[in-house]
């Protein structure tokens, strides 16, 4: 009987641990597509001619005289020399911060392609692992009789 | 006696081997999953990794167009104040007593240079004059780095130079 009993608690302490199955670790990941932006390009700019002239007191009778001649209005918007600065930097500043935005929307293009990239080639490295880890998993698993 | 212990041990054995049988039937399931888990665990850690790389990418693209920015608009501040420059080189109100008529022509060709900058810079494409100009005296002055891509400033006069550059 002493032996039976042994034999009966070996039985059940090697098939003890079998009680509890290990967690099945489920993955799920779901990649959201963001639709690519298109907008329209900005209206590209037509200026119109603008026309000086240029008034010294030498000259203008005869700037106003031409005005009449050619059926202008006899009347004219006036800046100083030093006017004319001021307005010449003060359209080389805007001309300065088109140029500054235009950069910066290149570089927001390049940023943007360049991580677009990057993401492809990470997804690109990750459907390697997942086919790589799938085809290990459809190894066939040994029957009971390929064990030795 | 011999009959009961034969039979005691049949039992045993019958026991034994279904039991052995089950416990190695679990065993196989048991590592089927621990080997999926696995598997899903290399796919979590790579994608880990994916993401992580793919930031770092993110970053040192950053970097390197904050970089070229930064450039970008020094040339483009440098460029805007060597107008500055050169309007503080010419007294443009000595010039227009002196000689009206030709300061007013000088006036109204930049004017329209500057405003065909504008349009160039609003997205405006190359005339075939513009893309083919290769003298100072066909260039437009304003923006010759954006308005004439075939002109070469290195190979110009030292005084042209001096004045532009």
């Amino acid at each position: 009987m002493k032996h039976i009993a042994i034999i009966l608690i070996a039985t059940m302490g090697l098939t003890a641990c079998a009680g509890s199955p290990p967690r099945r670790i489920e993955v799920s990941t779901t990649p959201i597509e963001k639709p690519a932006l298109i907008l329209p390009d900005a209206t590209v700019l037509r200026l119109d001619e603008v026309e000086w002239i240029v008034i010294t007191k030498d000259n203008v009778e005869e700037v106003f005289a031409e005005l009449e001649s050619s059926r202008k209005d006899a009347a004219l918007v006036g800046l100083t020399p030093v006017g004319y600065e001021v307005l010449a930097t003060n359209y080389s500043d805007i001309m300065a911060y088109i140029q500054q935005q235009n950069a910066i929307i290149a570089a927001y293009k390049n940023y943007y392609e360049e991580s677009e990239q990057a993401i492809e080639e990470a997804n690109g490295q990750l459907n390697n692992v997942e086919s790589a880890v799938e085809s290990q998993q459809q190894e066939e698993t040994k029957p009971i009789w390929k064990v030795w | 006696m011999g009959f009961k212990l034969a039979g005691i041990l049949a039992i045993l054995l019958m026991v034994g081997t279904t039991g052995g049988a089950w416990y190695y039937k679990d065993t196989q399931e048991r590592l089927a999953i621990l080997s999926e888990n696995n598997a899903k665990l290399e796919v979590a850690v790579a994608t880990n990794e994916a993401a992580l790389e793919s930031q770092r990418a993110a970053f040192e693209s950053m970097r390197v167009e904050n970089e070229r920015l930064n450039t970008q608009f020094a040339a483009i501040n440098d460029r805007n104040r060597a107008l500055e420059n050169r309007l503080s080189r010419h007294d443009i109100g000595a010039a227009m007593m002196a000689r009206p008529g030709l300061t007013q022509n000088s006036l109204n060709r930049g004017t329209a240079n500057a405003q065909r900058c504008m349009e160039i810079y609003s997205g405006a494409p190359l005339t075939v004059n513009e893309e083919q100009a290769t003298k100072p005296s066909e260039i437009n002055p304003e923006c010759w780095r954006d308005a004439n891509p075939n002109f070469n400033p290195d190979i110009q006069s030292e005084a042209w130079k001096r004045k532009n550059l």
